[in-house]
């Protein structure tokens, strides 16, 4: 197996695709000549030339118009926002077309698109190039959302979503794009709706996605230094949820804490605790504890910054809550 | 018009019954004043007789099946009628099948309709296999530290009434296991119990001493462990067994012990040890290894006293492992002699021997001091007439022998010095109930009286 960067998987996964099937290509501001500002579309100009990788003003809108109007044609695009704070300019498109198309129109046209890009907070981007949005994309029918948090759930769960004929919104943390990982070779898809236990563990079950993964596994590491031992399931994808993957592990463990990088008011870990809370009561021993975002917009200031954010020792403390052991 | 035909409520306490058998099918003629189905109440099995005269149209519940008292069961209707709009507004009964085939787990999701249940009828009902958590060491230091600053002395129960807080899994394991919660001090915020809490209250109440079930605790990972080591079939309680388990826990939570004292003729028994003792290649044999060995063979006979307690079923041993409880230093720990029944006086003898001089030593594994189905306690070296001991959970009795004394017999019209021992039997009266005490005792008696039983 190769040992990749996440944004070498993603570039991987839209290149065979584009290989695969000519009616796929890549749109977006500095995809091109660039070749992405992260370096995601790295060679593609070159390979499949400037009628398949095509550089667009800065129109968020139009050009994700452009992209479903394409996708109702028969196209396959993939759309890339520089960074997801920007998609909120294209939502008017997003929501009101791309994801309603097929109901409204009785099932005549599809939007086989991807809208893809980074989000997240990385070092000190400050309030508006900070944030999480998935929450509001999970919200909207009609969308299908992933978040892949290592280079190879990001090549199979893209591939995936490049061959659904709906639209899915591909998060990719900023911060994760020069994590390496282990990506198998040759041509592999990883279903949407489909959970991975990251890490096995009786005491408690964390639940995070994209780069909250990574910090939960750094954080069960130290938790098993102090006896206890947690189980770390990445949902991998949020719009459709595994929940079956989710509520196996809660009955395992009896305690759940989520973690994710948003904001507290209505998460995407606030719909995954209501979840678990009607499918599994019966055998929770506490409360689902929720580690979030604090409800501030991300300060820019590096000190702020970091304690705006979710943290080992506030994962430590809720764990240590749902076990009752402080 | 349709007319109901409802689970009925016989009693005050009745909250379920069984659908033991229709007597009718769907589409058979029925008079009001016919007996249609058989059920089984709390308290005894009946006919259930149809209130209105037609056809029976429609049976909800096949037989065999739970209901809570109130659901409908059957509609009666005329022939032609078209019952589907009638039962278009009505509840599906609230079912479940009686008989336990296989693991618990499959008997999370019943076959048939099923309409929501309250997670306390959940668990009450359908109960999955209890989680078997193995304590983190961190754990069990904050265990430990928690039991220090507790009071030794179980806590007050609460009123009648009051509100308890519980995590739902709490509840759940406490109702499986006939844990009263009302007697559950809470340590989670506000006082809520927890599944350590209610794990710990369920594994407190041990003959074996506080200090060695502590010990068996923390090794074993709670009392879950000690009722999976038993393997065995699992037979689901009766109706009348399951409102007896309710009400004599909530007398005397969590094991509702009661005692039955018997005095046995030790003539023949201690003639038998002599001459067991001088034969060649003669063995020595104490009074608690002839004990073990007649308990065991007398628990063959009665399922009830190798069955563990399970909040709506019991698990019937497969295996009869009887422990011997043996006062060490700073307690007493009870040692597992295996297959009791099985083993000769000789083996019996020579197994106690090994495990009391190790239990001393306390060189006892955990497995050689867990997992007995009943236990024997011996105090008759330390001149005690009688004496009754406490059961260790999940076990359903103990016998407790007194001292042997001297006392007049009358034989044939004439008094004679006879020596004779007072037992007393300990019983979870959950599983069994004062007559099979009096029955378990009398088949003691026979076999030590007579003991050539023993030697079979």
């Amino acid at each position: 197996m190769a040992h990749i960067a996440y944004r070498e998987a993603l570039g991987q996964a839209m290149s065979e695709e584009m290989r695969r099937d000519e009616k796929v290509f890549l749109m977006g501001e500095e995809v091109g000549f660039y070749q992405g500002a992260f370096k995601v579309s790295r060679g593609m100009l070159e390979e499949f030339g400037p009628m398949r990788v095509i550089d667009t003003p800065i129109t968020e809108a139009g050009f994700t118009g452009v992209g479903i109007g394409a996708a109702m044609v028969g196209l396959r695009p993939i759309i890339e926002m520089m960074t997801f704070n920007f998609s909120i300019l294209a939502m008017d498109q997003i929501i009101n077309n791309a994801a309603k198309i097929r109901s409204m129109s009785g099932g005549q046209f599809t939007v086989p698109m991807v809208v893809r890009g980074p989000g997240g907070s990385a070092a000190r981007l400050a309030a508006q190039h900070s944030q999480s949005l998935e929450s509001l994309y999970c919200h909207i029918a009609g969308l299908k959302v992933i978040a892949p948090s290592v280079p190879k759930d990001a090549k199979g769960l893209l591939k995936s979503a490049i061959r659904d004929n709906n639209p899915v919104i591909c998060f990719e943390a900023q911060a994760l794009y020069g994590t390496m990982g282990e990506v198998p070779e040759g041509d592999y898809t990883i279903p949407i709706g489909v959970a991975d236990v990251k890490r096995e563990g009786k005491d408690v079950t964390l639940i995070a996605w994209s780069k909250m993964l990574l910090l939960c596994l750094r954080t069960a590491e130290e938790l098993a230094k102090q006896g206890i031992d947690a189980e770390v399931v990445d949902p991998r994808t949020l719009r459709p949820l595994d929940l079956e993957t989710i509520l196996h592990s809660v009955r395992k463990t009896n305690r759940v804490v989520i973690v994710e990088e948003a904001w507290p008011y209505a998460g995407v870990s606030a719909e995954i605790a209501d979840r678990i809370s009607h499918e599994a009561l019966d055998v929770l021993d506490a409360p689902v504890e929720r580690v979030t975002g604090e409800d501030v917009p991300i300060p820019y200031a590096k000190n702020l910054e970091q304690a705006a954010l979710p943290s080992s020792e506030k994962i430590i403390h809720a764990v240590k809550k749902v076990m009752y052991l402080e | 018009m349709a007319n109901r035909v409802v689970m009925p409520k016989l009693t005050d306490t009745m909250e379920e019954g069984v659908l033991l058998k229709w007597y009718k099918h769907e589409g058979d003629k029925v008079e009001s004043g016919d007996p249609i189905a058989e059920v089984e109440t709390d308290k005894a099995v009946m006919d259930l007789e149809a209130f209105a005269s037609g056809t029976l149209k429609k049976i909800l519940v096949p037989e065999g099946y739970v209901v809570p008292s109130g659901d409908l069961i059957a509609l009666i209707a005329r022939e032609d009628e078209d019952v589907d709009e009638v039962l278009s507004h009505e509840a599906k009964p609230r079912m479940r099948k009686k008989e336990l085939k296989g693991a618990p787990a499959e008997r999370e999701k019943p076959p048939g309709p099923q309409a929501e249940t309250s997670p306390q009828e959940e668990a009450g009902t359908r109960a999955p296999t209890p989680p078997n958590k193995e304590t983190s060491a961190k754990e069990a230091q904050t265990k430990e530290a928690q039991k220090k600053e507790r009071p030794a002395a179980a806590p007050p129960l609460r009123s009648e009434g009051e509100e308890i807080k519980a995590s739902p899994l709490a509840r759940k394991i406490a109702q499986e296991r006939g844990i009263d919660l009302r007697s559950v001090k809470g340590s989670g915020p506000g006082g809520r119990i927890t599944q350590r809490d209610v794990e710990e209250a369920g594994a407190g109440e041990g003959a074996a001493g506080p200090q060695a079930a502590t010990k068996g605790r923390e090794e074993t990972g709670a009392g879950t462990a000690a009722v999976s080591q038993i393997q065995g079939e699992e037979v689901e309680l009766s109706m009348i067994r399951k409102a007896i388990a309710k009400r004599m826990t909530q007398s005397k939570a969590p094991v509702p012990h009661f005692y039955v004292t018997s005095e046995i003729d030790m003539g023949k028994i201690l003639s038998f040890r002599d001459e067991m003792e001088n034969a060649p290649n003669g063995v020595k044999l104490t009074l608690s290894e002839l004990f073990l060995k007649a308990a065991a063979l007398t628990l063959q006979k009665f399922p009830g006293y190798r069955s563990t307690f399970l909040g709506d079923r019991v698990r019937i041993a497969n295996s009869i492992d009887v422990g011997l409880a043996i006062g060490v230093p700073d307690g007493v720990i009870t040692a597992v002699i295996r297959n009791c029944d099985h083993k000769t006086l000789s083996e019996i003898s020579a197994d106690v021997r090994d495990k009391v001089k190790r239990a001393r030593e306390k060189g006892l594994k955990p497995e050689e001091y867990t997992g007995a189905i009943f236990s024997v306690s011996n105090l008759g070296m330390y001149d005690v007439e009688s004496f009754s001991a406490i059961i260790t959970p999940p076990e359903s009795g103990v016998l407790a022998v007194g001292s042997i004394l001297q006392k007049p017999i009358v034989t044939d019209g004439k008094i004679e010095i006879g020596r004779t021992v007072k037992v007393t039997l300990s019983t979870d009266h959950r599983v069994a109930d004062g007559v099979q005490a009096a029955e378990f005792l009398k088949e003691l008696k026979r076999i030590l009286q007579n003991p050539l039983y023993l030697a079979l």
